[in-house]
């Protein structure tokens, strides 16, 4: 058997039980997904692996990611699965920017802050600014985030002055005059 | 029998249990690396069950060890990475089972094979050659510091550079490491019993600056016992012009393989006469007979036996 054979039969599980078992978590929210969309996200389970070579033995992330994101506020039903799909993606990417030095729920739990905090809801941004700050912060030897459990860490590597207090004061007296 | 090999299907349990461990539970996947490393590790250990001795042979076809070793014809299938599938010695044991022994075994080896380094090394003796020095006193201990015997048991890890009359070059992991260390002490078993400061002499005959070079020491002192038994004199002092001549003559009308069987049976008598019935240390300074034979005869035919042998 070649090498890549085995590493693909190792992945190729059936997860859509517990995938449509996680449906419990979104439903509180109005946030379901049907038997075809699990499919469907499964399928991009498997692309996603392949192209980041990256191997699960076990349970698949997806269930971690319903239960990570399904309280946003910027997930809406109607492009539930899709936003799915694409954070899916973007995990298996940035387990590979952080050398696996991330653990899964580290990882979760800054995508999801950042998700609502700095991208308020944007995932093109959350791919192309936040991650590859951090992930290059992590591969330079930088390890705060294990203490934090990589809440709040972001703000240490922003390279944009979100909010200014002296300036919001400011706006605000000049608001009232 | 015709040889078997363990189905994909009951190693990819064990290889997803040591993914578990390896990430503590804290990542639901691995790299493509890591899968392969443990995948390594796996048959690894259940080939240290299946195959006591890293050459033993299935049915005459040579079948060896796995991981990167080398694979002999047909004997095992062979992945694109050059990993092999294990062959299944006893059909009547699980690849979990077989594991969990070889697993064991690996540990054992590892401890065997330090009790054996810090026996060899009370009394260890470099000649002041710094590669020998360094592979035996720096290197080596790092191996057992950063050995990992469960996610890595096939990695050697360090450079075994101070080169042996028998190699490990097939053999890797603790595998590799217990024969090297067992080579070492072979050879260190062999210096101690020269007569004192003989090994230096020679040494320092055959090149001024031996300290710093990376050949084989052992076989300098070696092959000056074996060239003063073909002339039928005493070894310590220097070969003369008519001693070099004679040995010429010797080598002149002789093929290599008849040169290495009149060798081999000198380096018995000598073991004979020094170290008793030492097979162990007999096999392994018979492993440089047939270079020593080739050297001869291309010294005799080239009238250089001075760079053979001093």
């Amino acid at each position: 058997m070649e090498e890549k054979e085995w590493l693909e039969l190792a992945g190729q599980k059936n997860q859509l039980a517990k995938v449509m078992e996680s449906n419990r978590y979104g439903e509180r929210f109005g946030l379901s997904l049907t038997e075809e969309e699990a499919k469907m996200l499964m399928q991009e389970r498997e692309r996603c692996l392949k192209e980041q070579h990256r191997v699960e033995f076990g349970e698949s992330i997806l269930p971690g990611l319903i239960q990570a994101f399904c309280d946003s506020d910027y997930i809406r039903g109607e492009d539930y699965a899709e936003a799915l799909g694409r954070l899916q993606e973007i995990f298996y990417l940035f387990k590979n920017e952080s050398m696996d030095l991330l653990t899964d729920d580290e990882l979760l739990t800054f995508m999801r802050e950042q998700y609502d905090e700095t991208c308020f809801g944007d995932l093109d941004y959350l791919e192309g600014t936040c991650l590859p700050l951090f992930t290059e912060a992590i591969r330079a030897g930088y390890c705060g985030y294990q203490q934090s459990g990589a809440k709040g860490e972001f703000g240490k590597f922003d390279i944009v002055q979100r909010w200014d207090k002296g300036l919001y004061l400011e706006a605000l007296a000049n608001l009232t005059d | 029998m015709k040889p078997v090999s363990y189905e994909i299907e009951e190693l990819l349990p064990l290889v997803a249990k040591l993914a578990f461990k390896y990430t503590s539970g804290e990542s639901s996947s691995v790299s493509y690396e890591t899968a392969n490393m443990l995948m390594e590790a796996v048959c690894y250990c259940i080939g240290e069950n299946e195959w006591e001795d890293g050459r033993d042979a299935l049915e005459g076809s040579g079948a060896i060890k796995l991981g990167r070793a080398a694979i002999s014809s047909g004997a095992i299938k062979v992945s694109g990475s050059g990993s092999a599938w294990i062959l299944r010695k006893s059909r009547n044991m699980t690849a979990a089972e077989s594991y969990r022994q070889g697993y064991e075994k690996v540990l054992e080896k590892t401890r065997r094979t330090q009790e054996r380094y810090n026996e060899m090394i009370a009394d260890f003796r470099a000649y002041g050659n710094e590669n020998y020095r360094d592979t035996v006193l720096k290197a080596l201990p790092e191996f057992f510091m950063k050995y990992d015997p469960r996610f890595a048991p096939q990695e050697t890890i360090i450079g075994l550079d101070y080169p042996t009359l028998l190699t490990v070059s097939e053999e890797t992991g603790i595998d590799g490491v217990e024969r090297y260390v067992s080579y070492i002490s072979l050879e260190q078993r062999f210096f101690r019993k020269l007569p004192e400061g003989m090994a230096e002499e020679l040494l320092t005959r055959f090149h001024e600056e031996y300290r710093e070079q990376f050949f084989n020491l052992g076989s300098i002192p070696l092959r000056h016992m074996l060239a003063a038994a073909l002339l039928g004199r005493q070894p310590g002092r220097e070969f003369s012009d008519r001693e070099y001549a004679a040995l010429r003559e010797f080598c002149a009308g002789r093929d290599r393989e008849n040169l290495t069987e009149i060798l081999n049976r000198l380096t018995e008598k000598l073991v004979e006469s020094g170290w008793g019935q030492d097979k162990e240390l007999l096999g392994y300074l018979q492993g440089d007979t047939e270079n020593f034979a080739a050297g001869l005869a291309e010294g005799a035919k080239r009238n250089v036996l001075r760079n053979v042998v001093v």
